[in-house]
């Protein structure tokens, strides 16, 4: 007898150690704003110069025979609904923006693995118009994430402008409420449904994709499917809302692809001649520069960063009121005591601190910083019952200012090309993998800030959350023995001023 | 697990299922071939193999042995990329195992073996070789004729 209860009990345990793994972005609650924010049409765009500036024409009228049969395709997708598809509309009903805010922090970690050397010891660059050949394009580091969020919020956020300035313009009514036989399987929409504003943010995705992950775009356009197919299912939108807002999205991403392709990130890698110029510059003021401290040694990540075209503010701007004092010097005690403290904890991490270190590593193989900040954004997002409308401004405003940290950053690094701790001590040993950049100022430390002081002014109630969460991420740095504390705190200081430019943006776009 | 002797010839066949629980990590998300936006890890459950066969004498034991150890799920690591804790991982070993039980010196052991990792996915290709000097005592005085298990 004893010896069954044991069999049971072991069972019990094996049981209940699997394996079911519930994942939170399954759990999010379906979009039901408490504000319709109907207005959004007369917010302040970034790229468009009026919210009309693509046409959307009129659409037919909701008593056209056309209509009709748009209004009875609803009815007969919505007999007999597979589970599938009842999966489908719940994962759509949370949000546009959200889904695919999600889906490019997915395609950030695909991506996010540097290439592998070539047998003379070089580097190959990944080839935007060779996608999938290897190095697979992109290399989706925490700069090249950067910029791709904000290009996509950006992007969004003027899609959804237009899409909200044409239906106060045209107000047609939703098919639920021209037919009350069409059943809704999500929230009712006070506003009025053409163009869609789910299929303006998809249009628009969907061309911004295609052009930062060129390799995904049949995922990409599987995806765009689902989501169309959600909205007829689910009863909100009509054929006719879906085409004239993807059209729309479409029209408005080429105004986005082409600041993208102008906006000197294609030379960011720079060039044999500018990485010796760096390092000869760094030399000539005796400090030590920068070396890369892999095998074979690997040129340092987009050194011409520093010169992309920010969203926030421009380069008179960015020298003159973002690039920090330098660090302290090489051959200075400070720097002695700074890369002392590195040392010590690099020996003698709790286990907390060691938690700390691995969980805003955000490394390879990951969605970076400013994927962990968006991740972060959502989460809370989803929580405020926005409209899809100030869920794409406020995710804009977040991106907008990690893109513009990324640029702000990369220009200190490169303009000071400071060693990294452990090129100066070899003692130090580091608890997570060395970014191969130079070390003044901290990019987690500078993301944060700016992401923090951002969502910060966005959720107030959140504030000090966000603070506390930003000082985290910038001590984890110290704590993984990468970063000497100067570097945490000057970037942490720089972030929080640049988060102070998207504030400014904020008070200012009419949705406050 | 079956083992047949015939003289001193013999043949071993054993085989285990591993089943293996979650594993929770510090971090609240990670990519396999998709995002996973949790901290817990659903880690691939495992069969292992080992056959060997050889020669079980009173001093010497000599057995050829093979290892294959399979990954039922799980997902490979690409290239360049960090391994992960639920990666496929699967090898095959080969080997030989060599016991003498000295003659002159009751309860002296050497030990002899090597291997070599055949086949495998995600596993580093391994090869080996250990050796052993063991000396029993015996400090139970009221058994004169201690059995040595090996």
């Amino acid at each position: 007898m004893k010896k069954i209860i044991l069999y049971i009990v072991t069972i019990i345990l094996l049981i209940s150690c699997k394996k079911n793994i519930e994942t939170v972005e399954n759990d999010y609650q379906l979009l039901n704003p408490t504000r319709a924010d109907a207005n959004a049409g007369t917010w302040r765009p970034i790229l468009l110069t009026a919210p009309n500036e693509f046409a959307c024409p009129a659409p037919i009228t909701t008593t056209s025979p056309d209509y009709v049969i748009q209004i009875n395709k609803i009815k007969s997708l919505q007999n007999n609904l597979s589970i599938e598809e009842k999966k489908l509309v719940k994962y759509w009903g949370t949000g546009a923006v959200l889904r695919w805010n999600e889906i490019m922090r997915e395609l950030v970690a695909k991506h996010n693995i540097p290439p592998y050397q070539n047998p003379d010891g070089t580097y190959p660059i990944p080839q935007a118009a060779n996608p999938l050949a290897y190095p697979t394009f992109p290399f989706s580091n925490p700069p090249y994430a950067a910029r791709a969020y904000a290009y996509l919020s950006a992007a969004q956020y003027d899609a959804c402008i237009a899409a909200y300035h044409y239906k106060a313009l045209y107000n047609r009514n939703a098919p639920f409420n021209v037919d009350a036989n069409i059943k809704t399987l999500l929230p009712k929409s006070t506003l009025p449904s053409y163009p869609s504003e789910d299929a303006v943010v998809m249009g628009v995705s969907v061309e911004l994709m295609k052009l930062l992950f060129p390799g995904d775009q049949d995922f990409i356009i599987q995806k765009a499917e689902e989501h169309k197919r959600a909205r007829l299912i689910a009863g909100a939108n009509v054929r006719s809302d879906i085409d004239a807002g993807e059209a729309q999205g479409k029209a408005i991403a080429a105004k986005f692809v082409a600041r993208a392709r102008g906006d000197r990130a294609g030379a960011a890698a720079g060039t044999p001649a500018i990485w010796a110029a760096t390092e000869a510059a760094t030399i000539a003021t005796g400090q030590i520069p920068w070396l890369s401290l892999e095998t074979p040694k690997r040129p340092g990540m987009l050194p011409m960063f520093g010169k992309v075209r920010t969203f926030l503010f421009d380069s008179l701007t960015m020298v003159t009121m973002l690039r920090p004092v330098p660090p302290p010097s090489t051959s200075s005690p400070q720097f002695a005591a700074e890369a002392a403290e590195v040392l010590y904890y690099s020996k003698n991490l709790t286990r907390e601190e060691l938690r700390i270190a691995h969980f805003w590593a955000d490394g390879i193989s990951t969605y970076t910083p400013p994927g962990h900040w968006n991740y972060i954004a959502a989460t809370d997002f989803v929580q405020q019952n926005f409209s899809e409308a100030r869920w794409a401004r406020n995710m804009a405003l977040l991106n907008m200012a990690l893109m513009d940290a990324a640029v702000a950053c990369w220009v200190t690094k490169y303009f000071y090309y400071n060693p990294r701790p452990s090129q100066i001590n070899n003692q130090i040993k580091t608890v997570t993998g060395v970014p191969n950049f130079p070390s003044y100022t901290s990019g987690h430390s500078t993301f944060s800030g700016a992401a923090a002081t951002t969502l910060a002014h966005i959720i107030p109630a959140n504030a000090t959350k966000y603070k506390a969460q930003a000082n985290e991420a910038s001590k984890s740095r110290l704590y993984a023995a990468i970063h000497c504390r100067s570097d945490c705190e000057k970037g942490l200081e720089i972030g929080n001023k640049i988060g102070g430019y998207a504030i400014t943006r904020a008070r200012t776009d009419g949705a406050e | 697990m079956v083992d047949y002797q015939k003289n001193k010839w013999f043949t071993t066949l054993s085989g285990s299922y591993t089943y293996r629980g979650n594993v929770k990590l510090d971090r609240n998300v990670y990519y396999t071939t998709k995002m996973h936006y949790t901290n817990i890890v659903e880690m691939p459950n495992a069969t292992h193999f080992n056959l060997r066969a050889g020669y079980r004498g009173s001093n010497w034991i000599i057995q050829a042995y093979s290892n294959k150890f399979t990954s039922l799920s799980g997902f490979d690591i690409t290239k360049n990329n960090m391994p992960f804790v639920s990666n496929k991982m699967n090898a095959t070993t080969i080997g030989l195992h060599i016991k003498y039980l000295a003659t002159f010196l009751k309860g002296l052991e050497v030990v002899a073996e090597g291997y070599s990792t055949v086949a495998g996915r995600n596993v580093g290709q391994t090869k080996a070789i250990n050796g052993g000097l063991f000396y029993l005592m015996n400090f139970n005085k009221k058994n004169k004729n201690p059995k040595i298990k090996s």
